[in-house]
């Protein structure tokens, strides 16, 4: 019953745009995901979904399972921040670009059925890297990304990078847990909550930091 | 069961995962150690160890938040208070050595449990912040639900992790309160 819904998805995806071969293993690799979560997926499952034969996919992939599946992830990690900044990449009003960021994050997370099926079924997995302190390599890692966006707006780029990495724990609080009064689909709903409570403490430059907790102070004058 | 034998299996529990953590943690050993059996056990959380687990996890957040609530002085303005909520929250975090350990020893057994309750942290935090909002001027037009809602998400977000912050200074503490978790409220 599953496998002929992959094969219907992989056709549907196969005719309206040809797929390198790679991107059709890792495309059934993530509807196996989607399905049986990542510990149950097998290469046999991905040969099947993607009719493409295991030798090709060791072959396309050398080490195999582990090898595949870390693609697959870091496929997934770039098409995140790929599709992000293809939304905000052009908007030049702060209100505008942290409503699009917002809620373009939001619906990325909130559709992704993949990382809806790691949640539930393998949330060992997940969890830990997004908790206490191992959450500061994805608040590090992603503030990147976002604090040049900021930095027009805000003043220094020590303002923009605290910043964005507000912004990314915004996305990870409402995307783990929704909340009723923030819907990422309603621009409304976005907006007052940008409006009301974040775009206030971005503007608020000095962040009353002591001097010497500023070790990327800029030195211009 | 009697409320006496109920703490004393939340204790055994606690106790056991202390000591050895939970990947051994069994019914057996928790009845031992409560001085009970496992049929008792089972007869009162028929959820087995599962539910011993997050059942202990939940009065452990329980205690918490009331000495999290000891923490918080009764004067002072908004500002003031949520500063001593956010410092007094990361030391009780700090200090507290059985999570500590299990975070870097078994955290992909403990975040789910932590996450089932998310709900009841969220709810406690949120039940703090209103009653001072609702005691405080607000800026016009914002909803104090909301606002509670949305600062207690930010709260939990930089108890648990400071980031690029250094949270062991008060004057950062002080500036995340202001431009973060009160952004935009006064």
């Amino acid at each position: 019953m599953g496998a002929l819904l992959t094969i219907d998805v992989n056709r549907a995806y196969r005719d309206r745009d040809p797929l390198d071969t790679d991107d059709r293993i890792r495309r059934a690799a993530l509807d196996c995901i989607a399905r049986f979560g990542l510990s149950k997926t097998t290469i046999d499952d991905i040969a099947r979904g993607s009719g493409v034969s295991r030798a090709t996919i060791y072959r396309t992939f050398p080490g195999g399972r582990e090898v595949l599946l870390r693609s697959v992830i870091v496929t997934e990690i770039d098409r995140f921040f790929v599709e992000l900044t293809e939304t905000v990449g052009a908007l030049d009003d702060l209100e505008d670009l942290v409503a699009a960021g917002l809620a373009a994050s939001l619906m990325f997370l909130r559709d992704h059925e993949a990382l809806h099926t790691i949640v539930q079924m393998e949330p060992g997995l997940l969890l830990p890297q997004f908790a206490f302190h191992r959450l500061d390599l994805v608040l590090s890692h992603a503030a990147a990304f976002a604090a040049p966006h900021l930095e027009p707006h805000v003043g220094s780029a020590h303002d923009a990078r605290s910043g964005a990495e507000h912004l990314v724990r915004i996305v990870l609080s409402y995307a783990m847990h929704p909340s009723p009064s923030v819907d990422p689909s309603d621009d409304a709903s976005i907006r007052r909550l940008v409006r009301n409570h974040i775009i206030p403490g971005l503007r608020s430059h000095e962040t009353a930091r002591p001097d010497n907790a500023r070790p990327e102070k800029e030195e211009q004058s | 069961m009697s409320a006496d034998l109920h703490d004393r299996v939340l204790d055994a529990t606690f106790a056991e995962v202390a000591e050895n953590g939970f990947g051994r943690l069994t019914v057996e050993a928790v009845a031992v150690r409560a001085g009970s059996s496992r049929a008792t056990i089972y007869r009162h959380f028929p959820g087995g160890r599962d539910e011993l687990v997050v059942t202990t996890v939940r009065r452990e957040v329980g205690r918490f938040f009331l000495a999290l609530s000891a923490l918080v002085p009764t004067d002072g303005d908004v500002v003031d208070r949520v500063v001593a909520l956010v410092a007094g929250a990361r030391s009780l975090l700090d200090e507290h050595d059985v999570l500590q350990r299990l975070l870097e020893d078994e955290a992909d057994a403990l975040l789910p449990s932590l996450s089932t309750v998310q709900p009841m942290i969220q709810d406690a935090l949120v039940g703090l912040l209103r009653a001072e909002f609702e005691a405080s001027d607000l800026a016009p037009g914002i909803d104090a639900d909301v606002a509670a809602d949305h600062g207690a998400r930010m709260v939990l977000s930089y108890i648990g992790t400071a980031g690029s912050w250094d949270l062991d200074d008060p004057a950062q503490v002080e500036a995340v309160v202001r431009t973060r978790i009160l952004a935009g409220l006064l």
